[in-house]
């Protein structure tokens, strides 16, 4: 049998190569360029000193903070979003609109706003800091006010992500999982939530890399303590304030890393837990 | 177990789903729920299995009203349309569900639910199978999973909703023979949804044909194909040719044929006549008066059968007749030729609207 030399295969669409051109240039343009920056600023420093910056106290510190309280942020998330998009979705009642329009908030506030907003709720005089204050909680100028702050702004981030799987799910899984005798917490447990596992992780992935990098909300809360509150996008502005542009890069570059890492993994974990439910 | 229905009637707002239905389903027999959609038989359906509570009337299963009892606590095997099987699970796990989420005083062991599932699986025979998932089964695999997973259970009633609607046509004939010589070993009472009257008729033991909201008829297969009670119930199974006749004298006319009527003391002045195109008997010469002449427009070969397209003469009705091949080969029809079509078999019903 002669082997035939396989062509390209034609779609029914037709401007693959514009397409595909034009994408590649965009996203050159808006995303690769501008992040190889960071790498080809931080790489006219030699291992040694890259590694002597990003290892210093105060640097790793800022990492430490940032990378474990964005995960808390996101785990928080994770399970009261859950909460809110079930009653959104499953339940009716008035003013459901108006809570699924505030959702979007966090996504539309100028993050400085909300950042004095909880700083003012949240301090010992404030509306909800005079209670915590009565337990010896200090939410203000310690790494719970960074939590705080980072969760407030990555909960759209799960609720969008999970609301559309939720709402698709047909009523069907619900009424077979009763039939053969499931009570509700088993239905929810066994049936609904391993369905929702993928939008999950899509949800908690973008909140996390979200709260990695934000800044405005929570420089107010946060106090800004070196080694205690301080986290690491603010030390990279810290550090371009001092013209230590070298310096800037290096925490960038290396929070850069991490992050994808984490992403990645994260994906994998999704990728690995749907791929055989999702075969069509 | 058999079911009682009584006098069960549901609204969805101002939409009547069934009215007053009554009905008795036998006890380890296959029973069809035939009508078409919007007739109420999915919701009644449902309502056997606890997924709709009825407005008002009562559901007896044996001598126990179970109206009230919860879907979890009536023990039923439903299988849905579309199957609605767990898609993170894999067909063991899927069939195991039933078992595995008992309360712990009643759940079987380990072994028990392997031992369990490997018997449905040799079953439904799908052997070797239980570590797929359901997206990697054909359509005919996933409907036997979601049977198997029923039956986990031991279920009171098998319940399934259009089990064969979402299959192509050769998968579905075997799945009917197939489900048929699954009943023969189980014996399990099964009340199945269908829209098909061919697969109601060759399927089921009891066949319940319903139209808007209420039952039309309840028989065999044969009592309901051969003695059809209602005008629907005649439009509904199968083809039909359809006659208007005039009563005059006490008898009835359609054309130059003459009938005697059903009844004696008949008082409308109209009434329509039903007769199935293999009934219709196709003659050369006018040897009774319950003929027709007609004139042949097409003739069409259908495998075994011969179908005959006649046009009526004087009204130019189209007509429609089914022949064997040995009966169309010995009449030696040609286009164009004028035929005599003896009605002798037709049934008349009163030519009012509403049912009878």
């Amino acid at each position: 049998m002669a082997k035939t030399k396989q062509q390209h295969r034609k779609g029914v669409i037709p401007g693959w190569g514009l397409t595909m051109g034009f994408t590649l240039t965009y996203l050159s343009l808006i995303v690769l360029i501008p992040l190889s920056v960071i790498f080809l600023k931080a790489s006219t420093l030699s291992w040694e000193q890259f590694w002597q910056i990003v290892t210093t106290d105060r640097v790793a510190a800022s990492l430490r903070l940032s990378f474990v309280s964005s995960f808390i942020a996101a785990a928080i998330n994770l399970v009261f979003g859950l909460l809110l998009t079930w009653v959104l979705v499953k339940y009716d009642f008035p003013g459901k609109r108006i809570i699924d329009g505030l959702i979007d908030l966090p996504f539309a506030l100028p993050t400085a706003v909300a950042g004095i907003s909880l700083t003012a709720v949240y301090a010992p005089t404030g509306v909800i800091g005079q209670y915590l204050d009565r337990f010896g909680i200090e939410a203000v100028y310690t790494p719970l006010g960074v939590v705080i702050a980072l969760t407030f702004i990555g909960l759209p981030f799960v609720v969008r992500s999970i609301q559309p799987i939720l709402h698709d799910l047909d009523q069907q899984y619900e009424e077979a999982a009763a039939v053969l005798g499931a009570n509700r917490w088993q239905t929810f447990w066994k049936v609904i939530l391993p369905s929702l596992v993928p939008a999950m992780f899509t949800g908690f992935s973008l909140a996390f890399a979200r709260a990695l990098g934000e800044y405005g909300s929570v420089v107010f809360i946060s106090g800004n303590m070196p080694m205690k509150t301080e986290i690491a996008p603010l030390l990279i502005v810290t550090k371009l304030e001092q013209y230590d542009y070298e310096g800037a890069t290096a925490i960038a570059a290396i929070v850069l890393i991490i992050s994808f890492f984490l992403l990645f993994l994260i994906n994998y974990l999704q990728w690995r837990t749907s791929r055989k439910y999702f075969i069509h | 177990m058999d079911i009682n229905v009584k006098q069960i009637s549901k609204n969805y707002g101002s939409f009547q789903a069934l009215k007053e239905v009554n009905l008795t389903i036998p006890s380890g027999k296959i029973t069809a729920l035939l009508g078409p959609s919007g007739s109420g038989k999915t919701t009644l359906l449902r309502m056997i299995a606890g997924l709709e509570m009825p407005d008002s009337g009562s559901i007896y299963f044996g001598d126990h009203d179970y109206t009230t009892k919860t879907v979890r606590e009536r023990n039923v095997g439903f299988v849905f349309q579309h199957y609605a099987l767990f898609h993170h699970m894999n067909v063991f796990e899927n069939i195991a569900f039933g078992l595995k989420v008992r309360p712990r005083k009643d759940r079987p062991s380990k072994q028990d639910v392997q031992r369990k599932v490997n018997e449905l699986l040799h079953l439904v025979q799908l052997n070797g199978l239980d570590r797929r998932y359901p997206a990697q089964l054909s359509g005919g695999q996933r409907q036997r999973v979601a049977l198997a997973r029923a039956l986990a259970v031991e279920p009171n009633v098998l319940l399934l909703d259009e089990p064969f609607g979402a299959l192509d046509a050769k998968v579905r004939q075997e799945l009917r023979r197939w489900l048929r010589q699954l009943h023969e070993q189980l014996h399990v009472t099964t009340v199945f949804v269908t829209h098909d009257q061919e697969e109601a008729l060759e399927v089921a033991d009891q066949v319940v044909i319903l139209n808007n909201g209420q039952i039309e008829q309840v028989g065999t297969p044969d009592e309901v194909y051969q003695h059809p009670k209602t005008k629907f119930v005649y439009q509904f199974l199968g083809r039909v040719n359809v006659f208007h006749a005039e009563v005059n004298d006490g008898r009835l006319h359609i054309g130059e044929a003459l009938f005697a009527a059903p009844d004696e003391n008949i008082q409308t002045k109209k009434m329509i006549g039903y007769i199935r195109p293999h009934e219709v008997r196709i003659t050369r010469h006018n040897d009774n008066q319950k003929s027709i002449q007609v004139k042949v427009r097409r003739i069409q070969s259908y495998g075994p059968i011969v179908r005959l397209e006649l046009e009526r003469l004087k009204t130019n009705d189209l007509i429609e007749v089914d022949l064997s091949v040995e009966q169309a080969n010995q009449l030696n029809v040609k286009n164009d030729e004028i035929l005599y079509a003896d009605l002798e078999k037709i049934k008349f019903f009163s030519d009012s609207p509403s049912v009878e």
